[in-house]
């Protein structure tokens, strides 16, 4: 199964550490494999420093890729999780 | 032959003197010595040592999460964050890359791998990006420290007189200096990594930043004064400088002891006249301390460094809850407590989330603007400090906003207030309606005004920090004009003074938590010009209270009417000091805030 959504990082640090430690920490708890891919970037959605080397800001879209049997599920939380703004 | 009494200049941000041995901690780059290429059967162990020391380094930032397990300045998310990118697969990737590839040894890799990552950073034009990189070089430095062999105390536990020179402190290697005792801390970098002067605020260790020149002068062991007052570093000092400071410092020590049996005595003038002594809160552990040092009541607590500790829960209620009522728990009672909204923004905090870019900050929204155009935010706080007074009933509680800038804008704000109260009480809450609710006068219009704030708020506290740079229009931080910004400028006094009288003739409270607060001249024109109430930093008020003694008020008030009449700063320090002679000599405050 594969998943992708796009969102946009309303946030305003943008993938700043804690965004970044949130989002891998909700990655981790599915089995997919999660890409995450912006301005021909593309990072492992599992590893802080990936997503923190994306160098994306507020106001960037995102892609979220979810490869594997949760994929929905995987790519649906991750997603809401950058809209809410990373709860900030 | 040393050279002796070089002057070293930054901004000092937790005040004291002390002299002590400087000792470096190296950063990243200081660690290239010990890079080496190695053979090609060596590999292999070399990505053992690499894994050795990550799980060594995640370990030694476990322990320091451990110890500081429920306190409240724990800045735990950032140590997860910093052992996350530790056992990050990407950068053990590259690192483990270069080693095999390059055949180079871990310390070697770790650095490049850091220069890699620094050219991607900081080619970007970001401040909120340039501060991610500070955080792997936190994580990289700690890696080649495990590499080294040094352990992760060795570094954290210098001698006790130990002054620590530093490119920039991780929080990590802050709390643990805290704990340790050391002298005082100097770095290079300026005030932007705020969660370490905020913890070295907390564990009173006399700090001074922005000392840029600091490794080209200073060698380990170097004889050092630091006046973390003014901001001043003397290295090498000759023998009359250090007798000077040494004497100074143990007359402090032993004042210091003297002071603090007495400092319970209730804050008075010679005369008897009652002057009230209150302190200036960041944590709410601080509150013991306050009491001990003094304290007649919280003239204000900060809520600002909450935002930064949960920074998820940001606009939750439970958070600010929880605060409030850990604060006022351990407050005994007696005197009023204030709590202060959040005032983030302009240049405080770098790292909040809030701040959009905006070419003139200081002038921006920020402060009470900020919550205002974020009610849910600002809301989410008020309810939370409300339902944590319901528990509360018999205290002195007070809630003010900050910047308030207009009549209109401070209604807006206790509506919101009001709206949150009856909420509260719609759902059961027993909220007392006995809570107070004011205004910190830090804007010039406010000061002109306050007659008129003075029919709608219930007390004042005049913010004299934001109110001179905003008067004077001068930077503080800018060296350029830091000389003009001067708290006895006539046009300052006579705001403050206006803003008293209106106070006295409303019949409401007033009281100053700003900087002028612990200064003694300002202080005693300000006690001249009738205000009866200071609030400050707990380690000012065993000081304050010993000075407070030793005045007259109607020598003071006599001394204050020919003082507001003289036409510059300068001549009214001249004046008062030399009216006040010997007393303002030797006061503690003159002496560290003197040549």
């Amino acid at each position: 199964m594969r998943e992708e959504i796009e969102v946009e990082l309303v946030n305003e640090q943008g993938m700043h550490t804690r965004p970044a430690k949130l989002f891998v920490e909700t990655a981790v708890k599915f089995a997919s494999e999660i890409e995450v891919s912006y301005d021909g970037l593309s990072a492992n959605g599992k590893s802080i420093m990936g997503l923190l080397g994306l160098l994306a800001y507020r106001g960037c879209r995102l892609t979220i890729t979810a490869t594997g049997d949760d994929a929905k599920a995987a790519a649906e939380a991750l997603a809401g999780l950058v809209r809410s703004g990373f709860h900030e | 032959m040393t050279i002796r009494n070089v002057y070293l200049f930054g901004q000092g941000v937790v005040p004291g003197i002390v002299i002590g041995r400087a000792h470096l901690i190296q950063g990243a780059s200081q660690y290239a010595w010990n890079q080496r290429h190695i053979a090609p059967e060596e590999g292999t162990d070399e990505l053992d040592r690499l894994r050795l020391a990550v799980e060594a380094s995640w370990q030694q930032l476990e322990d320091i999460k451990e110890q500081l397990a429920g306190e409240s300045k724990d800045p735990g998310h950032i140590l997860e964050a910093h052992q996350m990118m530790l056992r990050d697969a990407e950068l053990q990737a590259s690192i483990e890359k270069l080693i095999i590839s390059e055949r180079i040894n871990a310390e070697w890799a770790v650095l490049r791998t850091l220069g890699i990552w620094e050219e991607r950073f900081l080619r970007i034009e970001n401040e909120y990006i340039r501060e991610r990189f500070s955080d792997l070089r936190f994580v990289c430095t700690r890696l080649l420290r495990t590499l080294s062999g040094q352990s992760a105390t060795e570094v954290t536990a210098p001698p006790p007189d130990a002054i620590i020179i530093a490119q920039e402190l991780s929080p990590a290697d802050t709390i643990l200096l805290g704990r340790n005792a050391v002298a005082g801390l100097i770095t290079l970098r300026g005030g932007k990594t705020s969660h370490t002067v905020i913890i070295a605020k907390a564990f009173e260790i006399p700090t001074v930043v922005g000392v840029s020149r600091a490794f080209e002068h200073v060698g380990e062991g170097d004889l050092l004064v630091l006046n973390g007052h003014k901001g001043e570093i003397i290295v090498n000092p000759d023998a009359k400088l250090v007798s000077v400071y040494r004497t100074q410092s143990h007359r402090l020590i032993a004042k210091d002891q003297a002071l603090l049996e007495k400092a319970h005595l209730p804050g008075m003038t010679a005369d008897g006249t009652p002057v009230h002594v209150l302190a200036n809160l960041d944590f709410a552990d601080e509150i013991l301390k306050a009491k001990g040092h003094g304290a007649e009541g919280i003239g204000l607590y900060r809520t600002e460094f909450l935002f930064m500790v949960h920074e998820k829960d940001i606009a939750d209620e439970q958070v600010h809850y929880q605060d409030v009522r850990e604060l006022l728990e351990r407050w005994p009672g007696g005197g009023p407590v204030t709590l202060r909204t959040f005032d983030l923004g302009g240049d405080k905090f770098p790292l909040t989330a809030q701040l959009a870019r905006e070419a003139n900050p200081a002038l921006g929204q920020r402060s009470l603007r900020l919550a205002l155009a974020h009610p849910h935010i600002f809301k989410a706080q008020l309810r939370g400090f409300l339902r944590a007074f319901a528990l509360f009933p018999h205290l002195d509680l007070r809630i003010m906003f900050p910047l308030v800038c207009s009549v209109s804008e401070f209604l807006t704000a206790r509506e919101l207030l009001l709206e949150c109260y009856r909420e509260l009480c719609i759902e059961g809450h027993e909220v007392p309606d006995t809570f107070k609710i004011g205004a910190m006068l830090e804007l010039p219009a406010a000061m002109m005004i306050a007659d008129r704030l003075a029919r709608d708020c219930q007390f004042f506290s005049i913010g004299s920090n934001d109110l001179i740079q905003y008067a004077l229009a001068v930077d503080r931080g800018n060296e350029k004009v830091a000389h003009l910004y001067r708290g006895l400028h006539p046009g300052i006094l006579r705001m403050v003074h206006h803003a008293i009288r209106a106070a006295g003739e409303a019949g409401i409270d007033i009281s100053i938590c700003g900087d002028l607060a612990t200064e003694p001249i300002p202080a005693l024109i300000l006690l001249g010009m009738g205000l009866r109430s200071f609030s400050m930093p707990p380690v000012f008020i065993p000081y304050a209270k010993d000075f407070l003694r030793t005045v007259h008020l109607a020598e003071i008030e006599e001394l204050t009417a020919h003082a507001l009449t003289l036409p510059c700063a300068d001549d009214i320090e001249a004046f008062m000091r030399q009216s006040l002679g010997h007393r303002l000599q030797d006061t503690f405050w003159s002496e560290i805030l003197e040549k």
